[in-house]
């Protein structure tokens, strides 16, 4: 029997309001999507669910093993042929762990100074990160003894010394899903990083740069450029009535230019800047601001309990406020599907000016709707990006660039569907079919 | 054909041949039974070695047991042991002398294993020979040449020649191995022991942060390694003892919170 190990750190399954126990073991048919849990909506599991469902689908595995962190859900579920397993660690030792974790992240996202990582990777919070990674190895080996894996398939930045830890001769595959920058890395951490690294056998990135920036810090293995993927089946154009039913809801007007954003609340997202881009954009067009979006698994309330969306929201109303644009910016929170894609296909253009993105799916999500797009250089994606062809490219901090590409786009409606249409060939490289030929091509040269 | 078993012919033996022979079955018999439980203990106890090694001592250990048994079951029935031991003790000796070397390299493996003067990936020299250390196992380590040689070096070498590790920063590497009972908790003793070395942060080399490996890993016990660099040569055999006593005191914690 072919069996694949897949980590990651957040779950696939967000139970809402669970009460029953923790270490039962329970079957996802005996609940409810939507009542009694919802399926993760984070980048990861949006990759990882379907590449397992397409793995064994397609026989190369007869089951899935996943284990990641879950609080407030029960031990072990099982969906069909894949199997979680939920990792529960102590209140304190999980506050730690998001810190450090959150640190991690602002650094690789160049939102934190060199200096500020070495004193944290050398305090005494890493030790709880370490005992979380430490108990998820552990609970993988545990599971590999009775089940004896074919592969292990780590996720995300935050599990990266966990191939060190396994010690197993069984390949072992990492995906970096964040941006990777060598030249960021502070000479104190190159050592454990390239340590880290090189436990496993092979590593998967999203761009061409990350690749060559993982060469340069000194791993061996092997190493793989694969666009992070989505299913275009899910993005279509919405019925008249829900598209009504978006446009009442935000108080959209018929002649209104509408510029989207679709991105958790967060630092690196940057939203701010495109309130203030909207300022002198409004000198030439009626524009409209709305933002898609809430916390992560790590940055909301339901997940790890961290506040970071609520000061984004509340830095982001209050500029609106300060330039007099309190009518024209939307924040809508997360949207179900139906009302995500009613966003894309009333929206008139697309801008995602994050500081720094690991790739950025949504501007393939904004493509598959045809519409234009404006992308910060900052983001992965950005290398798909011809200028002027398929899009445009920004620097992130500049709000008059930003704004007068906008005004461009807003103003020239031959120009902004002929962007929209290339963008739509380029978007097909990101598909799930796409990714999961490419992912299944990379696991299958390891078995 | 029918067999006839009398049991009168018993009553021709005298009882205290009865009684001895009983008693030499039993000693076999429980000399059987103590080679089995021994060689599962040592089994377990040595799975962490190679199977080679572990075959042997538990061959070694096997042989004595029933030649211990054999004897004294023997001296229950009134043989004469004197010419049986003298061959015995010669064949023991003999065996001593020619596993000499196995267990020089064993001795020398163990010595090293309690202070590591080098690691997998140091450049060393011992004697003429000079090289990475690509392998260290109980009975030789391996060094990889310049010409892409492999040089196997006995252990025991390292007890009587002097090695000289050529890796520039191989004075600040330390590497101090650990064996936990198996009932330990070892990701709690990995965090105890990682906040203590990160409290002692000012004499450890901020370019490379404490690692635990786990060597081995059998049903009765774990072995690890923790690594790390330290900043100040002076201070080597401080930090080694303090770390050490450290590791005691977190495992005697553990071990007292368990119970």
């Amino acid at each position: 029997m072919k069996r694949i190990l897949v980590n990651t750190q957040s779950p696939p399954i967000r139970f809402i309001n669970y009460k029953g126990p923790s270490s039962i073991k329970v079957d996802l048919n005996f609940f409810s999507e939507g009542i009694d849990y919802t399926i993760s909506t984070g980048g990861v599991v949006r990759m990882v669910l379907p590449l397992l469902e397409s793995l064994i689908n397609r026989n190369y595995f007869d089951e899935a093993y996943w284990v990641s962190l879950n609080v407030n859900a029960p031990e072990l579920v099982s969906m069909g042929k894949i199997f979680l397993n939920h990792i529960m660690i102590p209140e304190p030792i999980l506050k730690n762990y998001s810190f450090i974790k959150e640190e991690l992240w602002k650094f690789f996202h160049k939102l934190e100074k060199k200096e500020k990582i070495i004193e944290n990777i050398w305090r005494e919070e890493f030790a709880d990160f370490v005992y979380y990674n430490r108990i998820v190895a552990e609970r993988i080996l545990e599971l590999d003894k009775k089940l004896d894996f074919d592969i292990f398939y780590i996720h995300d930045f935050q599990q990266l010394n966990i191939g060190n830890m396994l010690g197993s001769l069984k390949p072992k595959l990492f995906r970096w899903h964040i941006p990777f920058y060598e030249e960021m890395l502070p000479s104190e951490w190159r050592t454990n990083l390239s340590i880290y690294l090189n436990s496993y056998d092979g590593i998967i990135v999203s761009t061409r740069d990350y690749l060559k920036n993982l060469k340069n810090l000194g791993y061996n293995g092997k190493c793989f450029v694969s666009y992070p993927y989505i299913d275009p089946k899910i993005y279509k154009n919405p019925e008249e009535v829900i598209l009504r039913e978006f446009c009442s809801k935000y108080n959209i007007k018929k002649d209104e230019k509408i510029i989207l954003c679709v991105a958790r609340l967060d630092y690196a997202k940057n939203q701010p800047i495109l309130v203030r881009a909207l300022k002198e954009i409004r000198k030439s067009v009626d524009a409209k601001l709305i933002f898609v979006g809430d916390g992560s698994f790590s940055s909301s309330r339901q997940g790890l309990g961290l506040s970071k969306a609520d000061v984004v929201r509340n830095t982001i109303i209050e500029l609106a406020n300060e330039l007099g644009l309190k009518e024209k910016v939307v924040i809508t929170g997360y949207l179900d599907q139906k009302m995500l894609n009613a966003a894309y296909s009333r929206a008139d253009l697309f801008i995602l000016p994050s500081i720094l993105e690991g790739f950025g799916l949504v501007v393939v999500e904004a493509w598959l709707f045809k519409r234009p797009v404006i992308v910060s250089k900052s983001a992965g994606i950005s290398e798909l990006i011809k200028e002027g062809e398929n899009g445009y490219i920004i620097n992130p901090y500049d709000y008059n660039e930003i704004a007068e590409k906008a005004i461009d786009l807003l103003t020239n409606e031959e120009k902004a569907r002929r962007l929209g249409e290339e963008g739509y060939k380029t978007a097909q490289l990101c598909t799930i079919e796409e990714g999961l030929k490419k992912e299944i091509e990379i696991i299958s040269s390891f078995l | 054909m029918k067999i006839f078993l009398d049991l009168n012919v018993f009553q021709y033996i005298p009882l205290d041949i009865i009684y001895k022979l009983i008693i030499f079955f039993v000693i076999i018999v429980a000399t059987w039974l103590i080679v089995i439980i021994i060689d599962k203990i040592l089994k377990q106890l040595l799975s962490g070695t190679f199977p080679a090694v572990s075959a042997s001592i538990r061959r070694v250990v096997g042989i004595f047991i029933w030649i211990l048994g054999s004897l004294i079951a023997l001296s229950q029935v009134g043989l004469n042991l004197e010419i049986l031991l003298l061959v015995v003790a010669l064949a023991g000796i003999g065996a001593i002398m020619s596993m000499r070397h196995v267990l020089e390299n064993l001795v020398g493996k163990y010595f090293s294993d309690a202070y590591i003067p080098f690691n997998r990936g140091d450049i060393i020299r011992v004697g003429n020979y000079e090289g990475e250390v690509i392998e260290i196992n109980p009975i030789a380590t391996i060094l990889l040449n310049e010409k892409g040689e492999m040089i196997s070096i006995p252990n025991s070498i390292f007890m009587k020649e002097i090695s000289v590790n050529l890796s520039p920063t191989a004075w600040k590497k330390v590497t101090i191995p650990i064996v936990l009972s198996s009932d330990i908790n070892f990701a709690e003793f990995e965090n105890l022991l990682m906040k203590y070395m990160f409290k002692i942060k000012h004499f450890l080399d901020e370019h490379f942060q404490p690692i635990i490996n786990i060597k081995s890993k059998s049903p009765t016990s774990i072995e690890a390694l923790l690594i790390f660099m330290i900043n100040d040569k002076n201070k080597k055999d401080l930090i080694v003892n303090q770390v050490n006593t450290k590791i005691s005191e977190i495992i005697d914690t553990l071990k007292k919170k368990k119970k």
